[in-house]
């Protein structure tokens, strides 16, 4: 529920490998099966719809996002997000890199948090 | 015999620019107090330490500022976050400061580079940045360079080199804070101020031995139990109080006093700590030898506005009715100009600058506590206030001022805009524990219908009235520059660096640089040439409105272009090493495979 410790930063960090090493475990079932890595094979948020996670990521996304992405908004409006879960749990993670630098926020917190996040924007038309 | 013109040759005489640089000399902080006349330097973040950015040249002058030309533009590169900085110059160098804390000494008369500064600072560390990665300046002082970054350390660089002489971590950027202004020097200290006022720091302004970087005091602006003032914050709700100092102070040798602006009480939200919240939203003035605060002066006690007072203080001898007074003069986000006087921080007169300010009634004469408008005040769960006038990027937010004390004439950006408020109900959000965001509220920018966004102001001090005001169809984000000859130097939103008539505000020159003025220009004469520097980028809050255009270049202007011709040839090229060796140079073919008959054939025995 609360954001990870410092001592769990190595566990975060070792996140993004996990998920990119599922994609590709993924991936390579893909080309074997002979075709592209479909959407259906990404990771997707297994606490959509959850009432505590839900609540539990309105209370970090108003610790942790309201300042580049609600007031002002400078990152993209997240309760109109289109990108996938795994992108979106992707992109906290690790960060991003363009107009403006999304930080990467896997250092502080886990990528259960960040479902909770997801499953809230998702929720959610404003905050 | 015929010598060939290498890269390499290129490189190692600009790096003979280097070996000149080493061998000038240190700056001593008898250079900055007396540094009115030293009309080739600028050796501190307001060229002096009382603020006023005038400088006694001529040269360029009203009848021929529109001949101003680019010398050469050297570009910062980076992430093109924005040029917020005022450049320094020494000995004819220029030390600038860039987004991502990195720092540049440039050659004042080529443009070229002498050496450059990045300090690294991790990504992850931008969950801290309220505004972008800013910097607004370096300090000078004996042979080093000081510059503080956005994970919150002083580091002191030699100014030869851009080695790193010494470097503090000032505080745990993971609780909130950051640096983004520039430090100032002060005899043989080095001060800084700390960001972070949306993530519920407590704010104090930190001063380092410059020698060793061993700390010497540190003035929390936020007083502490059983210090006077705590008592203005209801519980422990001082301990994330905000009052960031995020601009750099001005001094005052002969009080001996550091003056330090201070930012916005934290949250925004604040009901959640009603009481005049001292000292954010203020001027703190503190012992330079001990950072004891000797009197402070709130603009806005109980900020509910996220009114910053930071824009650095502006100090000056004036008669005031028929008084010769040492005041201190400041314009605020909360759109009042004010003059105090320095010595016990009296309130000698205050002046609404932005047309229908509605947050406050007006200004108590005697004291300067403003009379708040209640209405103006949003309520935790309710609806949205708004307009707000002004709104929280204020009349002015951070940017220099500029004053000629030979006219008594003070010079500021001032705009119109407006925003909305809501308070969010009190049991969404808390204390933060790890530098979280910590704001209580929503806000939302607007313009005004009524007003153009953007004004320039010339206020006459002494007579207390505004002399001329020059609108503009964007907000300014720029410092000002005043010369002796009658000349204001600004810049705005369209990217126009512009000279001003000092005494109409009309506009003499303008130049097109390609990204909005957000820094602010200077100006020095070197070989008896005159140049204007300005800082060409957009970044900082701008970036909450616009996208583009982005650059990050300094650009250097004097009359006609100054010198007849620069140095050929020195291009600041960076060359990858090994990249381009010679046809049969030692150790770079493929493997021996050279062809013949092109006059340089492989010598034998080599690859």
């Amino acid at each position: 529920m609360y954001p990870a410790e410092r001592s769990e930063r190595r566990r975060a960090l070792a996140w993004p490998a996990v998920g990119l090493l599922a994609a590709a475990l993924f991936g390579v079932a893909a080309a074997l099966s002979g075709g592209p890595v479909r959407a259906q094979d990404e990771l997707t948020n297994p606490l959509l719809g959850d009432p505590e996670a839900i609540e539990a990521g309105e209370n970090l996304f108003r610790r942790r996002c309201v300042g580049c992405h609600w007031a002002p908004k400078r990152g993209p409006n997240l309760f109109e997000s289109e990108i996938s879960d795994e992108k979106f749990l992707e992109v906290v993670i690790n960060g991003r890199k363009r107009s403006l630098t999304m930080p990467p926020f896997g250092y502080v917190l886990s990528p259960d948090e960040v479902w909770q996040i997801h499953a809230f924007v998702k929720a959610r038309d404003r905050l | 015999m015929r010598t060939m013109l290498t890269i390499a040759g290129l490189a190692s005489a600009a790096r003979a620019l280097g070996i000149v640089a080493a061998e000038a000399g240190p700056v001593a902080y008898d250079d900055i107090v007396n540094g009115q006349d030293n009309t080739s330097e600028w050796l501190s973040y307001s060229r002096t330490y009382d603020g006023q950015r005038f400088v006694p040249l001529t040269q360029i002058n009203p009848t021929n500022a529109h001949r101003l030309q680019p010398v050469w533009i050297f570009p910062t590169g980076g992430e093109n976050r924005g040029l917020e900085a005022t450049p320094l110059v020494h000995e004819g160098v220029i030390y600038m400061a860039a987004d991502e804390s990195r720092v540049f000494a440039i050659d004042a008369r080529t443009g070229v580079k002498i050496w450059s500064y990045d300090p690294e600072v991790a990504e992850e560390a931008e969950r801290v940045y309220c505004c972008g990665s800013n910097n607004r300046g370096v300090a000078l002082l004996d042979d080093k360079v000081f510059v503080g970054t956005m994970d919150a350390r002083l580091v002191a660089l030699d100014k030869a080199t851009g080695k790193v002489a010494w470097e503090s971590q000032v505080i745990d950027w993971q609780q909130g804070y950051s640096i983004t202004g520039a430090p100032l020097a002060v005899k043989d200290m080095v001060l800084t101020g700390v960001a972070g006022g949306e993530f519920g720091i407590r704010g104090f302004v930190k001063a380092y031995d410059a020698e060793t970087g061993a700390e010497r005091w540190t003035a929390y602006v936020i007083p502490g139990p059983g210090e006077p003032g705590n008592d203005s914050w209801p519980g422990d709700t001082w301990e994330h109080g905000g009052g960031s100092t995020w601009t750099t102070g001005a001094f005052d040798p002969e009080l001996n006093l550091v003056y330090w602006n201070t930012g916005n009480a934290g949250p925004w939200n604040c009901q959640v700590r009603k009481g005049d919240n001292k000292w954010t939203a203020g001027t703190v003035a503190l012992d330079a030898d001990s950072g004891e605060i000797k009197w402070g002066f709130q603009y806005t006690p109980w900020d509910c506005w996220d009114y910053d007072a930071v824009s650095t203080p502006v100090l000056a001898d004036v008669a005031i009715d028929g008084q010769d007074r040492k005041v201190l003069m400041h314009h605020d986000k909360n759109g009042f100009f004010y003059v105090l006087d320095r010595a016990d921080g009296s309130f000698i007169y205050g002046a609404p600058i932005v047309p229908g300010i509605n947050w406050a009634k007006g200004l108590d004469p005697e004291t300067g506590r403003p009379i708040v408008n209640e209405e103006m005040i949003a309520a935790s769960g309710g609806p949205e206030v708004a307009p707000i006038i002004p709104s929280l990027e204020g009349a002015i937010d951070w940017q220099p001022l500029a004053f000629n004390p030979n006219t008594g004439i003070i010079y500021f950006m001032s705009n119109t805009w407006a925003m909305g408020y809501k308070f969010w109900e009190e049991d969404k959000f808390e204390k933060p524990t790890q530098g979280e965001w910590y704001l209580g509220a929503d806000y939302q920018q607007y313009l005004r219908p009524d007003l153009p966004v953007g004004a320039f102001v010339a206020w006459d001090v002494p007579n207390q009235r505004e002399l001329w005001r020059l609108t503009n169809d964007q907000p300014f984000w720029a410092g000002a520059l005043v010369t002796e000859s009658g000349l204001v130097f600004t810049g705005d939103n369209h990217g126009y660096a512009m000279a001003l008539d000092a005494h109409t505000g009309t506009p003499l020159w303008r130049f097109r640089t390609g990204s909005p003025i957000a820094g602010s220009p200077v100006t020095y004469e070197l070989d008896g040439v005159q140049y204007v520097l300005f800082p060409s980028g957009m970044g900082g809050d701008l970036t909450f409105y616009y996208t583009e255009p982005k650059a990050g270049n300094l650009i250097a202007f004097a009359i006609d272009g100054g010198p007849a011709r620069l140095p050929v040839g020195q291009a600041n090229l960076e060359v990858i090493p090994g990249s381009l060796p010679m046809v049969g140079e030692a150790g770079h073919t493929l493997g021996g495979r050279v062809m013949e008959g092109y006059g340089y054939p492989a010598k034998e025995g080599q690859e």
